[in-house]
């Protein structure tokens, strides 16, 4: 676009401090019902702020708008009969934009879900995903987002909504529970396992987001598990061939192949469970964010 | 769902084209975290992301920009119809908006027009920056008169009349002979650019360095890289009497200058092949109906002479 063509008058002329849009809608709607009084239709003013924002005007442009006519009906300036006219290119340029927004609102805004690879696995996330695509207005996407990098990348955007075991900073993310994920103790099936791996009396512990639920109960109940990493945990799943046999491991629940993996008592006292949060930043543009999270974090308490 | 403001939508601009916050409010000349507070706000009020934060920079989002169009459309609707209201203005208090260029025939009109009182109210004199496009500016309204020359076809713009006062031919080539030793009868052009050449700026003669530059590059197959460009006719020849360069500029200089009472040696270039070439006129819009205006362009067309 050429910037010559919006360079602003200078030389001591109107520089529009004082005219914005909301000075010149009120012009317009002055104009037309050609009193102070009968302005109030979409915006909230007084007579009062009314005629402020006329003599701002006024002030700004060096021209009288309206003069008091016989009646006591406004009379518009020759001046005002111009800027009026004037305004029409303008108002049907923000008409447009206004339009377009409108647009983008009503066909459904696009909320960027991001989790780790090891939380969209879980079933609890795959439930609130839907959940959350079956709200109308809105459509969803997906990308895998690490829990270190959850905070850069809703800060910058690329991610409108964090679904995991991280919750940020408090003045700058809004986080609440979404949920919880549940525990559970798989063993690899002794048969199917790799040839050349021996049977193992390991016991693993998945660190969900880099976070384990509840290490100490786990702990007592099944000795002192060794902790694994989301990506570890993922690559046995993907690959149970490489898992040597009989190796347990205290996972999120997940969908899984039964000819490879046993499900097995935990063998304590209540369920192991981590909790899942949804995270966003708190200045986010989208308005509906904090009712949909809100709505979420109801459904987890009902 | 509220309408975002002028403001936020010159900031989105702004950082659509700069890419960093800082640079943004670097070109706006206000704070940055003004400019961060102003996005923020224009996000909110939309509805949707328009940016990408990095710290490699901002990029802007997909939905963000399919806004950029529109957001231009508004601002340039709004930066119009600011001067068109000063136009207005001017026509209600019946003052005429003037830019002039460097030449000395444009300063002597405006110190002419400073001395009568009746044009000292009535006539608001300015120089033309000479980075500004005054052809825009006068079709936009935001001037009403401008004294400049044009070379060739560069001015022929529609909408814009031209008053000329005058039609010069060809180039004037001018040194100072106690820092250039250059043979009157012998001197070409790619001689003259071989040392640094003074040149007028763009407002003082439209297209004349464009003219030059695509000639030096198309004929001699050199570049014009070493020039000085003078704001004004005086600041020219001063350069050259110092022997800063060898100075180009468009139509019969010395004629305009008296190039050879300040001890310069001159000689015309391309007289035969560029006939009026070089116009200098008074310049204001076709379609004018202002007579104030009007009155204004006979009044510098009688006072500045025609001369051919």
């Amino acid at each position: 676009m050429d910037f010559e063509k919006e360079r602003v008058p200078d030389h001591g002329e109107s520089r529009g401090e004082a005219v914005d849009f909301r000075h010149l809608s009120a012009f317009q709607t002055v104009y037309q019902e050609k009193s102070y009084s009968c302005w109030g239709k979409g915006v909230v003013s007084t007579r009062k702020s009314v005629m402020r924002m006329m003599q701002n005007l006024e002030r700004s442009f060096h021209c009288s708008l309206f003069e008091k006519g016989a009646l006591g009906e406004l009379v518009p300036s020759a001046f005002a009969e111009r800027l009026f006219n004037d305004l029409r290119f303008l108002t049907a340029a923000r008409y447009r934009m206004m339009d377009h927004v409108r647009g983008i609102r009503e066909s459904g805004r696009v909320l960027h879900v991001g989790s780790s690879a090891a939380v969209f696995r879980t079933q609890e996330f795959r439930n609130l995903f839907r959940e959350i695509q079956s709200i109308h207005g809105i459509r969803t996407s997906y990308s895998p987002v690490d829990a270190a990098d959850a905070g850069r990348l809703l800060m910058s955007g690329q991610c409108d909504l964090y679904i995991g075991c991280w919750s940020g900073a408090a003045s700058r993310f809004v986080s609440r529970e979404a949920g919880r994920v549940g525990f559970r103790c798989y063993r690899r099936r002794g048969a199917e396992a790799a040839t050349g791996s021996p049977p193992s009396a390991r016991t693993c512990l998945v660190a969900l987001d880099g976070k384990p639920p509840a290490g100490e109960t786990i702990g007592r109940a099944l000795e002192t598990p060794e902790i694994i990493t989301d990506s570890k945990w993922l690559y046995w799943l993907d690959h149970p061939e490489d898992c040597p046999a009989d190796t347990r491991i205290i996972g999120p629940e997940v969908q899984l192949d039964p000819m490879c993996w046993e499900v097995e008592d935990l063998g304590v006292a209540g369920p192991v469970a981590k909790a899942l949060r949804v995270s966003f930043l708190r200045q986010h543009p989208y308005e509906f964010l904090p009712a949909l999270v809100g709505k979420i974090e109801k459904r987890v308490h009902l | 769902m509220t309408e975002p403001d002028i403001r936020e939508l010159q900031c989105f601009l702004a950082l659509v084209r700069s890419g960093s916050f800082s640079a943004a409010a670097h070109s706006l000349g206000v704070s940055q975290p003004a400019v961060s507070a102003q996005i923020s706000k224009l996000e909110q009020v939309i509805g949707f992301p328009l940016f990408y934060r990095g710290p490699e920079g901002t990029s802007v989002t997909e939905q963000g920009q399919a806004l950029v169009p529109l957001i231009e459309d508004i601002v340039r609707e709004y930066t119009d119809l600011l001067r068109r209201a000063a136009y207005w203005r001017r026509a209600q208090t019946k003052q005429v908006k003037i830019w002039v260029d460097g030449s000395k025939a444009a300063q002597a009109a405006r110190m002419r027009a400073g001395a009568v009182e009746n044009h000292r109210d009535s006539e608001a004199w300015y120089d033309l920056q000479h980075d500004t496009g005054w052809t825009g500016a006068l079709l936009n309204l935001e001037v009403d008169v401008v004294l400049a020359g044009s070379f060739l076809k560069a001015a022929d713009v529609p909408g814009i009349r031209t008053r000329i006062i005058r039609a010069q031919r060809g180039i004037t080539l001018a040194w100072n002979p106690t820092y250039h030793d250059f043979n009157r009868q012998s001197l070409s052009l790619v001689e003259a650019i071989s040392s640094t050449a003074i040149l007028p700026v763009s407002s003082m003669a439209m297209g004349f360095r464009d003219f030059l530059t695509h000639w030096c590059k198309s004929v001699y197959g050199q570049a014009l890289d070493e020039a000085i460009e003078c704001k004004s006719e005086s600041d020219a020849v001063n350069a050259c009497k110092l022997g800063l360069g060898v100075m180009l500029f468009p139509g019969d200089a010395d004629e305009r200058l008296g190039l050879g009472k300040e001890g310069l040696e001159s000689v015309r270039a391309f007289e035969f092949t560029l006939p009026d070439a070089f116009i200098y006129g008074i310049r204001y819009r076709t379609d004018e109906q202002n007579p104030q205006i009007l009155a204004t362009v006979e009044r510098l067309e009688k006072s500045m002479g025609k001369r051919d």
